[in-house]
């Protein structure tokens, strides 16, 4: 039993882990929460759920999908994020992206209200379980932990050793500095936008066939992605990962002993906890937290 | 067109912060190859002239030309691709990135190719021995003199034809402010770079440099021959009042 | 002087529009009152949010909650005891205020965003326990209990819900405007914008920011009382995350810190919400796209560069003290002004005495055993190349920055652990390097802000005068300030529209309001011209000698304190390097050493 509750903990998390990641590379790279991650994710699990009635193998859905969210990730940079560098106020990009959250919310709403409130995805794979060893593996699961995983290492590797990755790595460390060796820090923003809102992309199609989707499904997710990343530590790539993990984990643990409903405000419990006793998580600076 | 341009041409600029325009009216002239000395007290506003050049600080008016093309309009990165290499009072490393990533950043951005970028960083190191002890540490545990080498090296990766430097020797320990005296010298004799150098120290400024500008006050206030000036009283009253 | 920025007009126009709208109640339907009684208790919890966001500048994002806790104490109490609704309001009053004090504890140690996180977080905390709180709260079908019973006085339920409310808003409008106008506004602003300097102007800021979080919390609390009352049910949903944005549009729509704009924007956000009901997500795309518009377009909305972020949508805030402050002083300036302070005799005791302080900032010694002591009456300049430790000197005779080791002792009195406001209530005043006006106040509000804090401590008997006649003394002592440094034309520009010079000297007059002993004034004349040099010399000397303060010169401007000063400290590399007369200094080789560095010892070495 204990097997299988750690196995569905890790599954979840690795997803966890990754929308975190979206959020952290976008917070990390141009210093600002992009409060409409949720909306991102959200945006890619109706896509997803259009492209598979259209017809497409879940794969491709997948990829569909968290392309077209990485686009609408660009233009939120563009619209909400590049015109407002200039000032000073944080609330100020706060609001904006609430903004851009709110209308996707209600273009979602209004393009997919007829058909329901909630809506369901297909399974991916037939229902069924493997054998190892001793353990019971729910197929479906061991699919969305092994997608999870490969999605996490593969931008795990890119934003290490390509080009591209460690440009976007001076940018989020320095941007003035990356100035000066001629870095068009410009357009990299909008990388590290495009590849935070990929990101959330591919844990929306990935999380979807789990439960039902719904417009505002986003905030619950994001408070997920805030905990994670309070957890981990909001500046610390590895932290936040890890973080997202050990939510998973303690979601279904907790889950199973004491009810679902207490699911739910695990993700609170820790962010609150986080943030009085400890508000630079486990591997995060204290620098930027506290007045 | 008008008149044959120097090579670093400043005219009449005009640059500053929200509130407070810093620079007056400042023109400066800079022949290839030449090395040049921007002196003056604090609040004289010369590293804020290195930066308008540079681009990270806006120029309010007035023009400033590299080899005949205006670059006062064109983005800080775009002039660095175009041959212009600084090196900040406060180095602005990548604190949490080895001396090697440093150094190889310097190019990243206009050399697609990793052989050629591991080339040049190689030159730089040849050029700069000390560095090879630390390649492999982050650079911001090194001490401000080591970092002030790191960040003259990641400049030079970028092969700049015109090199600005801050203020140097600006909180270097005397035997640092030597040894750095030394680096630059060797600097100037192998590479012979336009250097535009900002010194706070007279002595080492006028010692690098063949001519220099003296600012006060935002406009530049005279200018000579570097070797002239070390004995002018007129630098003492710009300093001291 | 526009309509707008007058508060008697601004009340008078409440009064008649509330008139107004109590006469409408008799011929409006019920449906129709519903939605106005909604929009009243929208505009309270935007005027709330406000007080948090607005004025205090602090990312508090747990209204929804509060005003959810509010209205569920009035329900429980309602459902189960036969309480009259006054007192259930009251009740949820200070429950609003109790739970939004203890948000504002959070809010003292957590920056920007994740004050965010964390308010946003216990606001879904709370709604999962209205959801889960069993037959306390009686979970997700909610809470239903009988409405207000209003037929003593011959209305309908209804009807009674909606002229409670106004007359409730009419109140909050009249009280928040009343606490805007007054130094308690005015300190909320400071903190907002320029929290660093607030205790140098004698703001206790821990205080202050409780007590804003307190106001923000019993109007939350009560609106949460009307609206459990004007439905006879309360449920989760009403005050979910959503709920929470809603009222976060609102202000950002009508704009930070606007009574006015709280109107315009819970007006246009209810609008939207009741007319596109009927179309999925409409509203939402509208409300989006509005917000995002104003934050891009709106001229002087949240787009403002610096430390302003005010919206265009109407100011009916404090302009008005300082209309009053006007009329007060063309009426003051006929009589004789008392305020000139006589010259003191010379006495003993210096004013400042600096013994051995040092302070570290990681492994920099910024300052190094600095010793010096300041005569009183006298002018003392601090002077030093850069990175010598005179910025952080001043920051550690204010306590801004707190000290590692050493004594500061002032008029006697050891001041080394006293906090920043405490200092300042000894009569320090100071001026910052770098630091702006609050921008969102005007010219003479800025130096009321001074005014305040010498008032405090003067012997004037504030605490029994009124705040109409604490007002006018602050205005008038902020106006003789403003005309002793030349800026007396300028009272009612806002500080933004000021060059930089200009809003140098406002800061002195600033200073100067406060009525110090010893004033402390941090490189006056960085980035002047010439003439402003001038002028900013002739005023160090004028309140040395007119006033008698004591003033510690931080300076890179040498001639100009080689000129004005008594005696001169020069520090270099942190610690002392020489002191003594301006003459002594200027010749001092080892001072001309510093600041010309130091001689490179021999030719340059090149490698083969």
């Amino acid at each position: 039993m204990l097997f299988n509750l750690l196995f569905s903990g890790l599954a979840l998390g690795a997803i966890y882990a990754l929308i975190a990641l979206g959020l952290v590379v976008v917070f990390k790279g141009s210093g600002v929460i992009n409060f409409a991650h949720g909306a991102l994710f959200t945006l890619a699990a109706y896509l997803g759920y259009t492209l598979l009635e259209v017809g497409l193998p879940y794969g491709l859905a997948l990829l569909g999908a968290a392309l077209g969210t990485l686009l609408v990730g660009v233009a939120i940079e563009r619209i909400a994020y590049r015109p407002l560098i200039r000032n000073r106020n944080p609330v100020v990009f706060k609001a904006a992206s609430i903004a851009c959250a709110f209308i996707v919310i209600g273009l979602l709403r209004a393009l997919y209200g007829q058909q329901g409130d909630f809506l369901s995805y297909p399974p991916i794979v037939e229902a069924g379980a493997l054998m190892v060893g001793d353990f019971i593996v729910p197929v479906q699961q061991l699919i969305l932990l092994a997608c999870a995983t490969v999605a996490l290492l593969a931008f795990g590797g890119f934003f290490r050793f390509s080009r591209a990755g460690r440009i976007m790595q001076a940018v989020a460390e320095d941007p003035e500095a990356s100035r000066i060796v001629g870095i068009n820090v410009d357009r990299v923003f909008m990388l590290i936008w495009g590849a935070g809102a990929f990101l959330g992309g591919v844990s929306g199609v990935l999380l979807a066939p789990v439960t039902m989707i719904y417009p505002d499904m986003g905030l619950y997710i994001l408070i997920k992605a805030f905990a994670a990343a309070a957890l981990g530590g909001f500046d610390h790539l590895g932290g936040v990962v890890l973080g997202g993990l050990i939510l998973g984990v303690l979601e279904i643990c907790l889950g199973f002993y004491f009810g679902t409903k207490y699911q739910e405000i695990v993700g609170f419990a820790v962010i609150l906890l986080v943030l009085v006793f400890r508000p630079q998580g486990l591997f995060g600076s204290a620098r930027f937290v506290r007045v | 067109m008008s008149s044959p341009k120097s090579f670093l041409q400043a005219t009449d600029v005009v640059l500053g912060y929200a509130h407070n325009v810093v620079i007056k009216g400042a023109t400066l002239a800079i022949e290839r190859s030449e090395q040049v000395c921007l002196l003056g007290g604090n609040g004289s506003g010369k590293s804020t002239l290195l930066k308008g050049i540079m681009g990270l600080v806006d120029v309010r008016s007035g023009e400033v030309s590299l080899d005949g093309a205006r670059i006062d309009t064109k983005r800080a990165d775009i002039r660095h691709g175009l041959g212009v290499a600084f090196v900040p009072q406060d180095r602005k490393l990548f604190g949490q990135k080895s001396v090697g990533e440093n150094l190889e950043l310097g190019c990243m951005a206009m050399i697609a190719d990793k052989v050629e970028r591991k080339r040049r960083v190689e030159q730089v190191l040849e050029t700069l021995p000390r560095l090879r002890e630390y390649v492999a540490r982050p650079a911001g545990l090194l001490s401000g003199g080591e970092q002030q080498l790191v960040a003259l090296g990641r400049a030079l990766v970028s092969q700049p034809c015109l090199l600005l430097m801050d203020e140097p020797t600006a909180g270097l320990a005397p035997v640092w402010i030597d040894r750095l005296f030394d680096v630059m010298a060797l600097v100037m004799h192998e590479y012979a770079p336009t250097l535009l150098l900002v010194e706070q120290n007279v002595e080492v400024g006028l010692a690098l440099t063949q001519r220099a500008y003296v600012l006060q006050n935002g406009v530049v206030a005279f200018e000579g021959p570097s070797a002239g000036l070390a004995a002018d009283e007129r630098i003492v009253r710009s300093y001291l009042g | 002087m526009s309509t707008r920025d007058n508060p008697y007009l601004l009340r008078s126009g409440l009064c008649v529009a509330g008139l107004l709208l109590a006469a409408a109640s008799f011929f409006a339907n019920d449906y129709q009152l519903h939605v106005m009684t909604i929009i009243m208790i929208n505009i309270m919890l935007a005027v709330s949010l406000n007080w948090v966001m607005g004025y205090l500048g602090q990312l508090a994002l747990a209204n929804a909650a509060i005003f959810g806790i509010g209205a569920y104490t009035a329900a429980i109490l309602m459902a189960h005891w036969p309480v009259p609704f006054p007192l259930a309001m009251v009740a949820s009053a200070i429950t609003g205020s109790a739970v939004s004090a203890l948000v504002a504890l959070p809010a003292l140690r957590l920056k920007g965003f994740f004050l965010a996180i964390a308010t946003l977080t216990f606001g879904v905390f709370a709604h999962w326990i209205f959801l889960h709180g069993g037959s306390i709260t009686a979970g997700a079908s909610g809470l239903a209990f009988r409405r207000p019973d209003f037929s003593a006085f011959g209305l309908e339920a209804t009807t009674g819900m909606f002229l409670i409310s106004l007359v409730t808003l009419t109140a909050t409008l009249w009280w928040t405007s009343r606490l805007v106008a007054s130094s308690f506004g005015r300190c909320a602003l400071c903190i907002s914008e320029q929290e660093m300097i607030a205790p140098t102007l004698g703001i206790n800021v821990t205080r202050h920011k409780f007590k804003v979080f307190l106001v923000s919390g019993v109007i939350a609390g009560g609106s949460g009382a009307l609206f459990a009352g004007l439905l006879g049910l309360v449920d989760p949903e009403s005050f979910n995350f959503g709920q929470m944005v809603l009222q976060f549009m609102m202000v950002v729509l009508g704009g930070f810190g606007s009574i006015v704009g709280s109107i315009v924007g819970a007006v246009l956000v209810t609008g939207l919400i009741e007319g596109l009901r009927a179309f999925k997500g409409l509203h939402e795309i509208a409300l989006g796209v509005s917000m995002l518009a104003v934050i891009l377009f709106a001229p002087r909305g949240l787009y403002r560069l610096g430390s302003s972020r005010w919206a265009a949508l109407g100011e009916a805030r404090s302009g008005g003290s300082a209309l009053r402050g006007m009329t007060v002083v063309k009426a003051a300036t006929t009589a004789e002004t008392s305020t000139r302070r006589s010259v003191p005799a010379a006495t003993e005791a210096p004013a400042l005495v600096v013994d051995s302080v040092s302070k570290q900032f990681g492994g920099l010694r910024a300052v190094d055993a600095v010793s010096f002591e300041v005569k009183q009456g006298s002018i003392h300049g601090l002077i030093g190349p850069n990175g010598s430790g005179k910025s952080t000197m001043l920051n550690l005779i204010t306590r801004t920055t707190a000290l590692d080791s050493g004594r500061i002792v002032m008029f006697r009195q050891d001041v080394s652990a006293l906090s920043g406001h405490r200092t300042a209530a000894m009569g320090v005043g100071r001026t910052f390097q770098n630091l702006q006006l609050v921008g969102e106040l005007t010219v003479l509000e800025n130096v009321m802000l001074g005014a305040d804090s010498g008032m405090q401590r003067g012997s004037d008997n504030i605490a029994a005068s009124s705040l109409s006649s604490r007002e006018d003394t602050s205005a008038r002592i902020a106006m003789e300030s403003l005309e002793f440094v030349g800026m007396g034309g300028f009272a009612l520009s806002k500080g933004t529209e000021l060059s930089g010079g200009q809003m140098r000297l406002v800061e002195i007059a600033r200073a100067l309001a406060t009525r110090p002993r010893l004033l402390l004034l941090d490189e006056p004349a960085a980035g002047l011209s010439l003439n402003r040099i001038d002028t900013v010399r002739e005023l160090i000397l004028k309140i040395n000698r007119e006033l008698g303060v004591t003033v510690v010169l931080v300076e890179h401007v040498l001639n100009l304190v080689l000129e004005v000063s008594d005696n001169i400290t020069v520090l270099s590399a942190g610690k002392v390097l020489a002191s003594g007369t301006p003459e002594q200094v200027r010749n001092d080789t080892a001072v001309q050493a510093a600041y010309l560095g130091r001689r490179a010892s021999r030719q340059p070495k090149i490698h083969e």
